[in-house]
């Protein structure tokens, strides 16, 4: 039977975390005991077991992966042109309004000579006479 | 044709930044066995770990002008391909929880005992079993610790979790695999 505290020893022995005293213990239970010198060779066989698994991928993955990144680019390149064309029409069309807006503003001047709100809502000012005559109105 | 072999990392970098795409074909074929082992080893051989290797490269290309070179770039590459499996087996967790019960899925894996151990393909399948048979965060320090062999301090910074974390989860993980390879060794 393995004593279970020097086989977490043991394991972590293979990890290189032990104090000089866990070291000297270990070492003893080693000389000690022929199932733990077992274990700790099969440790070290489950340790190259896997540090010697070489995987790969398959044939031509780098130009599969140059081929998505070219794709990739190529989106990039897409909406960066999008994204300028957009802004440069935007622009453009802001520009033409503000100077629409300029222009009926100035039109609008010229015609009334003033600028105050009823000139631009089209409203004549209504005296308070002709409000209550409207009031009053019966058919 | 230009070649790069003759670069190092951070040139290939620099070069990549510029739009040198064989800069950057360089680069991927110097890291693509270290990420083949980390997708491959974390997710199995299969096209699905082939599809997280070929993600894990675009993700770099997007980074590279983030890219600091604070960290080795094998590192770095590592991180993403590490981050990149993790979150395909939470995908294929859930598309699993949806077709099978629970107890489909904590099935114990199986060893032959029998087994001619003579056969180099048939150790490598074993091996990818016991892997797959650990819970993915035990899997990644393995994968790290065993398969890449980074330090702890480096696993822990590439899962970023503390050293105590790695040293635990490797301990577990390799009486784990003892337990499943003892007809190997």
């Amino acid at each position: 039977m393995i004593n279970q505290e020097m086989y977490d020893l043991l394991i972590r022995s293979m990890n290189d975390q032990l104090t000089e005293e866990e070291d000297k213990q270990l070492q003893q239970a080693l000389k000690g005991s022929s199932e733990l010198r077992e274990e700790k060779i099969k440790l070290n066989k489950v340790g190259k077991l896997i540090s010697s698994r070489n995987y790969s991928f398959s044939d031509g993955f780098r130009n599969r992966v140059m081929q998505a990144v070219n794709e990739e680019k190529k989106g990039k390149v897409i909406s960066i042109d999008f994204t300028r064309s957009f802004t440069s029409m935007f622009n453009r069309i802001a520009v033409a309004g503000v100077a629409v807006i300029a222009l009926l503003v100035i039109s609008l001047y010229i015609s009334h000579g003033s600028l105050n709100v009823n000139t631009f809502t089209g409203v004549e000012p209504v005296s308070q006479d002709n409000l209550i005559s409207v009031l009053l109105y019966e058919k | 044709m230009r070649d790069y072999a003759s670069y190092s990392d951070s040139e290939l970098i620099e070069k990549a930044k510029h739009g040198e795409d064989g800069a950057f074909g360089e680069l991927v074929s110097r890291y693509e066995q270290q990420v083949a082992g980390t997708v491959k080893g974390m997710l199995g051989d299969n096209a699905a770990a082939e599809d997280v290797g070929q993600e894990t490269f675009i993700r770099f290309y997007r980074s590279l002008e983030k890219f600091r070179g604070d960290s080795a770039l094998g590192t770095y590459i590592t991180r993403i391909a590490i981050n990149l499996s993790l979150n395909e087996i939470k995908k294929q967790k859930k598309v699993i929880s949806l077709f099978y019960s629970r107890d489909d899925e904590e099935k114990e894996f199986d060893v032959p005992e029998e087994k001619s151990h003579e056969d180099e393909s048939d150790t490598k399948e074993i091996v990818d079993k016991a892997l797959l048979a650990l819970k993915p965060e035990f899997r990644s320090v393995v994968v790290l610790r065993m398969l890449h062999g980074y330090s702890t301090k480096e696993a822990a910074s590439i899962l970023n979790v503390p050293a105590g974390t790695i040293l635990s989860r490797l301990a577990r993980a390799q009486k784990e695999l003892k337990k499943i390879l003892e007809p190997l060794v």
